[in-house]
């Protein structure tokens, strides 16, 4: 599994709730996300889906403020869940 | 296919899916499991003189709008009366975590004894997405001749959890996993 690197925006619409932005290849993108998701400034996304170029495509846990699922992000921003690969 | 309660215990025992604080035995029925309303609730504000909602307009942020146009309120043990034809943002107590592992997705629906006085807890988005974590959000709206008391913890919804077929794309580990910083 693979974390996001994500910017924290501010408390979301409910205490459970964080709003945080994600680079994408077309512009930063607002997403509210589970707070307890959230891990030393990543998001857990799972795999990638595709590729083209040095960007990956990933699908977030809840759509973004645009409305889109999955959202193209440098390859960059991805780092290895090491806790997962522990304990896989 | 739908799980019943006996396959939705099963999943929460074996710890393939989570909803915290786990609902009690009485919150089950065959094919679902109650889930209880969290206090906090947005009201929209309707004195906003100009206002108009444009979702279609270029740079459009819903959060930002929903933000901007309503005040959060905390339900007390004595409640709040859902005026008619009026909508609140609600969210479940509990969090759900629907864990790839457990190759379910749910569905989030109404109870028929709200239904009946005319609440309903979403607007056509009922779908959880297999791999959810969270506590689920509902569009409370009263369609109904009278105002609607709501109290916190009350049963407001439903959980119908289904299997999926298959492990979706992103819980496959994909020839581009490699292609991340280390």
């Amino acid at each position: 599994m693979l974390l996001l690197k994500i910017k924290t925006l501010g408390e979301g619409l409910h205490p459970s709730e964080v709003f945080v932005s994600v680079e994408t290849r077309d512009g930063p993108e607002q997403v509210a996300v589970d707070a307890k998701a959230l891990r030393n400034g990543t998001l857990p996304i799972g795999w990638p889906v595709a590729k083209t170029g040095d960007f990956l495509l990933v699908e977030l846990p809840r759509p973004t403020v645009s409305g889109a699922r999955r959202v193209w992000v440098r390859k960059e921003d991805l780092v290895p869940d090491k806790m997962a690969r522990k304990t896989a | 296919m739908i799980l019943t309660d006996r396959e939705i215990q099963k999943l929460l025992k074996e710890g393939l899916i989570s909803i915290e604080p786990e609902p009690p035995i009485d919150a089950y029925d065959s094919t679902a499991v109650d889930l209880t309303l969290d206090p906090l609730i947005r009201r929209f504000r309707t004195n906003v003189p100009g206002l108009i909602i444009d979702p279609g307009a270029p740079g459009y942020k819903a959060a930002e709008l929903i933000r901007s146009a309503t005040d959060p309120f905390t339900l007390t043990e004595q409640g709040w009366e859902l005026p008619r034809g009026t909508l609140v943002l609600a969210w479940t107590k509990e969090r759900v975590d629907l864990n790839f592992k457990g190759k379910v997705a749910a569905r989030v629906e109404g109870k028929s004894g709200l239904a009946r006085i005319g609440l309903g807890i979403h607007v056509t988005a009922p779908t959880i997405h297999a791999g959810f974590p969270g506590t689920i959000q509902l569009e409370l709206v009263n369609h109904g001749p009278l105002p609607i008391k709501l109290r916190p913890g009350m049963a407001i919804c439903q959980l119908i959890i289904e299997t999926i077929k298959g492990t979706p794309s992103k819980a496959h580990k994909s020839q581009f996993a490699g292609q991340v910083a280390r």
